[in-house]
């Protein structure tokens, strides 16, 4: 060992020259490996076209997902107007039926309070001409109804049958002109005759001079038409005047016949 | 085969008309001023240019309609057919085929036939009714213009059925 170096500080010299050169080389690759010159300018002058290209890509992306957005959420939007569409459909079937459920309770329990037989019926039909004031009604003899049968409904009275087949039966309402009903004035207790006038006020014939009849007054059945059952309601009066014999009483029937739906048809014991 | 056909299909419409009528009064009464039978009637008198049309279309409209009210049963065969008549001998003496003369036809047959059931129920019912010369002429108004687009629906129903 003393024959190959010389001394101890040769030694150390020549490890420390051996360790600084590797110490350099070890700098000079990493350097290389980090920043290399060619590589650098490449990549300068790369990276501005290979932003923009992402910079269009990421932009086409975005046009292009927001279309597919954009459809998917016209889509959608349709689909849920649709949706609405038929849960308002829905609802108003719901409201309708529900209006029909109040009708038909208000009818059973006017039912409940009649002592009278009576079936509930539907109007399926109007005029047929312009001449008289007529419903069709969706009962007939088979359910037990008959010529002269009253029809009635929570609000008063309606009208009575004039014609039945076995499945349908034409009602004429008190309306027409040629209907006539015996009516009682509530308070006066006075009897007449309403006449209807082809509208929704009717005129009472035969009240006498002598009765006090007031403005406001119910109009009442009287029964003795033996059509309808004594007081029921018919409407109320709204004029009165004098006349020679009789009084000039005018009334405003109760019901709204133009717009019927659901009505009770009060069942009468047939005369044959 | 093909004439019996015809004849089930003319039946048909005439049905048709009053159904449609009556159905119509039912949900808006003031509609009772058209008279959609009536207008059926016309059509066929004067498409048809037979007598035998307008009474057997009159009869039997009149009796389906009638039926459905509080009329005697002849009433409105009575006032269909005499109605009738007279259009078709307005429309042998006139064209009945433009859109004034269609017009007047439908204005003044309804009228006529309005007039003529006023009188009938004054004569067979005993009614002291007035003539209500407004509602009257409101009706005859009414059916004219709707008769008229029914009238060329009508025309186009039939030349398709010919084709």
């Amino acid at each position: 060992m003393k024959q190959l170096f010389r001394s101890t500080r040769e030694v150390v010299l020549l490890v420390v020259v051996l360790f600084a050169h590797l110490i350099l080389l070890s700098t000079q690759v990493t350097r290389a490996q980090t920043t290399p010159l060619l590589r650098s300018w490449t990549l300068e002058v790369a990276a501005p076209m290979l932003r923009s290209l992402v910079g269009s890509f990421s932009t086409i992306s975005r046009i292009w997902y927001g279309y597919i957005d954009l459809r998917q959420t016209k889509e959608e939007n349709q689909r849920l107007k649709d949706e609405v569409d038929r849960y308002r459909q829905t609802l108003i079937q719901y409201e309708e039926k529900i209006k029909e459920l109040d009708r038909l309770q208000t009818l059973e329990a006017l039912q409940a309070g009649l002592d009278l037989p009576s079936v509930k019926a539907k109007i399926i039909g109007g005029d047929s001409n312009q001449w008289y004031n007529s419903r069709i009604i969706d009962l007939g003899l088979n359910d037990g109804i008959i010529k002269d049968s009253a029809v009635i409904c929570p609000d008063g009275v309606i009208g009575r049958v004039v014609h039945a087949s076995k499945t349908s039966a034409v009602v004429q309402l008190i309306t027409d002109p040629d209907s006539g009903v015996g009516v009682l004035l509530e308070n006066s207790r006075a009897q007449g005759v309403l006449r209807g006038e082809g509208k929704e006020t009717g005129a009472i014939d035969y009240i006498d001079t002598t009765a006090k009849v007031l403005v406001g007054e119910k109009v009442l059945t009287s029964g003795l038409d033996q059509i309808y059952p004594k007081g029921l309601l018919v409407g109320y009066v709204t004029s009165v005047g004098k006349k020679q014999i009789f009084q000039d009483v005018n009334m405003k029937i109760s019901v709204d016949v133009q717009r019927l739906e659901d009505v009770l048809v009060l069942k009468k014991e047939s005369q044959s | 085969m093909f004439g019996f056909l015809r004849y089930v299909a003319v039946l048909l419409l005439i049905m048709l008309m009053v159904v449609l009528q009556v159905v119509l009064t039912r949900y808006f009464p003031r509609l009772s001023l058209l008279d959609l039978p009536l207008i059926a009637v016309l059509y066929l008198t004067v498409a048809r240019e037979s007598l035998f049309w307008t009474v057997v279309s009159g009869s039997v409209v009149g009796f389906f309609q009638d039926s459905l009210s509080l009329s005697p049963l002849g009433m409105n065969g009575l006032t269909k057919i005499s109605v009738g008549c007279l259009a078709y001998m307005a429309n042998s003496i006139f064209a009945i085929d433009r859109v004034a003369t269609r017009l007047a036809l439908i204005f003044v047959s309804s009228i006529l036939a309005a007039l003529l059931f006023s009188g009938l129920r004054i004569l067979f019912l005993n009614r002291n009714e007035m003539i209500l010369g407004e509602r009257i002429l409101w009706s005859g108004a009414v059916n004219a213009c709707i008769g008229l687009p029914l009238f060329y629906l009508f025309d186009k129903i039939v030349q398709s059925s010919v084709e």
